[in-house]
């Protein structure tokens, strides 16, 4: 059964769009992103509007093949729904797009090119809605709700209903047993930039789950995620991700981390791993980064990189750590990434079956994977780490614009030791190590 | 178009098993890496 959210009448429509689902139209949300590749600094100023543009997405859930029809209303020259790893075709009639989603999952369609796509959130069916009568249960429904900034405690459920709007950040500290989990929107495209408020702050919390919600236009860092440990991130949505310095999810010195199923699209780093001195107030005391899983995401990076170690690497050691089975449908600078600007060992580290889709920017020099140690303005401290033992396995790029993997050491201890390359594909085919290795592969 | 750039301070390289020697990685100056943090890192409008 295929189901659509309730949504309430103050929603704006976009109107690049129409979407049915198995013959019943689908509500069209527009949602803001970047249109140029310029950052700056946090803390910085606002960015301004005429930086950005407006792209569309649905959401739905169910248990069966959603067949969806998309009448575009400008010219289409050309359509494809990505991650091409999918196998999703496209038939095009006119204006009219017609393909069929056979599972669950987050897609892009794409309309003569990057440029107002229509994303597409196809979720699960919900299994464990919480009785919005129980005490510890936060139950929103659909709907707008403003709460300014809302602090949940350990063994609270927050949960918001699908067509829920939740106009604020949540934050939680020293707390354990959270759940956040439903189908509505956590929305702080209100918030400023100054305020340096994430969409969920977690800071030495335990055992949080983050499940099915969409996050929506925070002033920095999205979902940010501090001590503690033993979280699982899952079928969570990224999007509206415009504003500089505008990170996905950010795990600084925590451990025992699953982020598997998210969509992420931003204008900083998608999913990434850091080692700071402190976080949300808390000092870390060095504490390690190690046993993460980052598995079957969906990202999109409008500025910085993909999948990350880093820049920030304060930490004893950062190590057992997987990035695993995900796609990269864009990115501007590095789709894999170790960037070592602290005293961490980064260790143990595996990239595997990432498939990487076109750079955003040629100029960009964009690098499918790299290495990098090297000193930051704003990571404090004399003493550098050291990278050894990364593997990138499988890692399959297809696109038009050439992509090296570069490793650059610092000093003579800290440098980069022990780097396997394993099937890497170029094209569908097999690349040389060679330096003359020709543009096609 | 998957060139193996590195310093001299990278070690250890194997592509699918098979160690990579320092001829086969395209060698990179201090310059260049400087040019690149400043493509890469430096990409900010200036506060």
């Amino acid at each position: 059964m295929l189901k659509a959210y309730q949504v309430a009448p103050f929603e704006p429509v976009s109107t690049d769009y129409s979407v049915s689902l198995a013959g019943e139209s689908l509500h069209v949300y527009p949602v803001r992103f970047s249109a140029m590749a310029t950052n700056q600094i946090f803390r910085g100023k606002q960015r301004g509007i005429d930086e950005t543009e407006l792209a569309s997405y649905v959401h739905f859930e169910g248990d069966e093949a959603a067949s969806l029809t998309v009448d575009v209303n400008f010219d289409v020259f050309c359509a494809s729904v990505v991650p091409a790893s999918a196998g999703v075709k496209v038939l095009r009639n006119g204006r009219r797009l017609q393909f069929t989603l056979e599972k669950c999952g987050s897609y892009v369609l794409e309309v003569n090119g990057v440029h107002k796509p229509l994303h597409i959130f196809f979720d699960p069916p919900e299994t464990q809605v919480p009785d919005q009568d129980d005490p510890n249960v936060l139950y929103y429904g659909p709907g707008l709700h403003n709460v300014g900034l809302l602090r949940v405690q350990s063994g609270q459920t927050l949960y918001l209903a699908g067509g829920a709007r939740l106009m604020g950040g949540v934050i939680a500290e020293h707390a354990d047993g959270i759940r956040i989990m439903g189908r509505g929107v956590i929305d702080t495209s209100l918030v400023p930039r100054q305020s340096a408020i994430n969409s969920i702050l977690l800071v030495d919390c335990r055992d949080v789950t983050v499940e099915g919600v969409i996050l929506h236009d925070a002033p920095c860092f999205s979902l940010k995620i501090g001590g503690g440990g033993n979280h699982r991130i899952d079928g969570v949505k990224v999007i509206g991700q415009w504003r500089y310095n505008a990170d996905g999810i950010d795990l600084y010195n925590t451990h025992d981390v699953r982020i598997t199923n998210c969509f992420v699209r931003t204008f900083d780093d998608c999913i990434v791993l850091k080692g700071g001195h402190e976080v949300g107030g808390m000092k870390t005391n060095n504490s390690n980064v190690e046993d993460i899983l980052v598995e079957r995401c969906v990202l999109w990076n409008d500025w910085g990189r993909a999948l990350e170690i880093g820049a920030e690497t304060c930490a004893d050691e950062m190590h057992r750590i997987t990035f695993r089975n995900c796609d990269v449908l864009h990115f501007l600078f590095m789709a894999c990434d170790v960037q070592a600007c602290g005293d961490a060992l980064v260790h143990d580290v595996l990239f595997e079956d990432i498939r990487v889709g076109e750079p955003l920017d040629p100029q960009c020099e964009p690098r499918l994977c790299e290495i990098f140690i090297r000193p930051m303005c704003w990571i404090k401290g004399d003493k550098m780490g050291r990278v050894e033992g990364i593997t990138f396995r499988r890692i399959a790029y297809t696109g038009r614009t050439m992509v090296p993997c570069r490793m650059i050491g610092y000093q003579a201890d800290s440098d980069v030791r022990d780097v396997r390359f394993e099937e890497i594909t170029i094209n569908g085919g097999k690349p040389s190590a060679q330096k003359a290795t020709p543009c096609a592969a | 178009m998957c060139r193996l750039i590195a310093n001299e301070l990278v070690s250890g390289v194997t592509v699918d098993g098979v160690p990579v020697s320092r001829e086969e990685l395209v060698p990179e100056s201090e310059e260049e890496t400087c040019n690149r943090f400043l493509i890469g890192n430096g990409a900010f409008i200036t506060l």
